[in-house]
């Protein structure tokens, strides 16, 4: 993929609305053939963190949404867990149509659809990415010109990145989908997004009962 | 048995003021009138409703009930109900509640109370300076803030109270002085919170609402709006966000 920001250069600059539009009409690769729904992701389009999976899965292709299946169900409410609403955040995925069968995303299929995610990225300007998943972390941290070693050894680590000349952090972790294959990810996944949440800068109500 | 009869604005302010925070909630019908109250899942907001007995049409209570209501469904029943509609509610038992208003009777199934998130405690806040305004400003403030920003300021000192939003390019400062605001005690405080919670409450608010303010410094801000012509209270609670240092 590259690396420095390279993707957005020359390139119109469009609204998030302008630009999921695009996707809506995308035909780069062969997955166009066999989705349901595109899934550009939805959100806040002034959110603080992104949070960004590998691709949609069926639930996400009937219903032109991201993470709305169980790991979807799952990754809402432990963000509930540490103070932040969906509504709040911006969630996408590395692909924005879904894989047959969800198999793995195929480079090429990847190649084709990453300027997307950057656009949207460039659009939204966060504070904090959460790489969802290897893929993912994978993708992002290339993209950024670090080093991926592994999701279970780069999980939970803050990688300090620059995105249109705005620091951003990266924060990769377990994919919500693994983590209810594995309970034992669990404990972790969940120690990361607390620490995404320290990012939201917010208290809860619960910082104030009992003082 | 339990009748309420009541203003159809009733039910509609009351019903959109839960579905901002949650989707189901308990409700009690007390002696003294209905209430009810519920945090949202992130536990960063709570919502307080009180339709006090005397702002009602009729109500009468033969035994105190506890109810589990499915908002989202009442707030859609209540969405088709003119404002100036009459609506009776009964309650026969705890699974089930009729409301009928025109020729429309539903009968809605009611939630197991104990399935129901318990309510959470009321923080106890202190919190110095008190402003009342006209709700209506306070939401067109909001509205306007929400288009540049995911947060606001709201700053209070003897200069009057203020309501600030930053964006990457734009800023906007609504200020009201003491002149302007119907009370205000010209106590200092300052706390930043999240926009996307403040666009859902206003929804409830309409021009001539009367909105309490209760602010304090890096701390929950107390929003008390009195809806349907004063008839119905609702007061948010809300988390502040933390200010970058």
């Amino acid at each position: 993929m590259g690396s420095g920001n390279s993707v957005c250069e020359g390139v119109e600059v469009l609204t998030l609305e302008e630009i999921h539009e695009e996707i809506r009409k995308c035909k780069r690769c062969e997955l166009y053939k066999t989705k349901t729904n595109y899934v550009p992701g939805e959100g806040n389009e002034r959110a603080k963190i992104v949070f960004v999976g590998e691709a949609p899965g069926r639930e996400e292709d009937l219903q032109g949404r991201p993470f709305v299946g169980a790991a979807g169900q799952y990754l809402t409410k432990t963000l509930e867990k540490y103070g932040m609403r969906r509504s709040e955040v911006f969630i996408t995925n590395i692909l924005k149509c879904r894989p047959p069968n969800n198999r793995d995303p195929k480079p090429e299929e990847i190649e084709k659809c990453f300027s997307y995610l950057i656009r949207q990225l460039y659009e939204i300007k966060p504070d904090v990415i959460v790489c969802l998943g290897r893929h993912s972390a994978r993708e992002i941290l290339n993209f950024f010109g670090k080093k991926f070693r592994g999701i279970s050894a780069d999980r939970g680590k803050i990688f300090e990145a620059e995105l249109d000349g705005k620091k951003v952090k990266i924060i990769p972790t377990y994919h919500p989908a693994a983590v209810l294959y594995k309970p034992q990810l669990k404990e972790y996944f969940e120690e990361d997004i607390r620490k995404v949440a320290s990012f939201f800068k917010r208290k809860t109500l619960l910082d104030f009962i009992g003082e | 048995m339990i009748t309420a009869i009541m203003g159809g604005d009733v039910i509609r302010a009351v019903t959109r003021a839960m579905v901002a925070l949650v989707s189901e909630a308990r409700f009690h019908f007390a002696e003294d009138g209905i209430h009810s109250r519920a945090v949202d899942p992130a536990n960063v907001a709570m919502v307080i409703v009180d339709i006090p007995k005397e702002h009602m049409e009729a109500y009468s209570v033969d035994e105190e009930k506890t109810v589990g209501v499915d908002i989202n469904r009442v707030y859609d029943i209540a969405k088709t109900i003119k404002k100036k509609e009459i609506v009776e509610i009964t309650l026969e038992d705890e699974s089930r509640m009729k409301i009928r208003f025109g020729s429309v009777e539903y009968a809605l199934s009611l939630i197991d109370p104990s399935a129901i998130r318990k309510e959470p405690k009321v923080p106890n806040l202190e919190l110095p300076a008190k402003v009342v305004l006209d709700a209506g400003e306070f939401k067109k403030a909001i509205q306007a803030a929400d288009k540049i920003s995911d947060h606001v300021v709201f700053r209070s000192d003897e200069t009057g109270f203020y309501i600030e939003a930053e964006g990457d390019v734009d800023k906007i400062v609504f200020h009201m002085s003491e002149a302007e605001l119907i009370e205000f005690n010209r106590a200092e405080a300052r706390s930043m919170f999240s926009v996307e919670y403040l666009k859902e409450f206003v929804k409830i608010a309409e021009a001539g609402d009367l909105l309490t303010i209760h602010l304090g410094n890096n701390y929950p801000v107390r929003l008390v709006f009195e809806v349907a012509d004063g008839k119905a209270k609702v007061e948010y609670i809300l988390a502040p966000r933390i200010e970058a240092e």
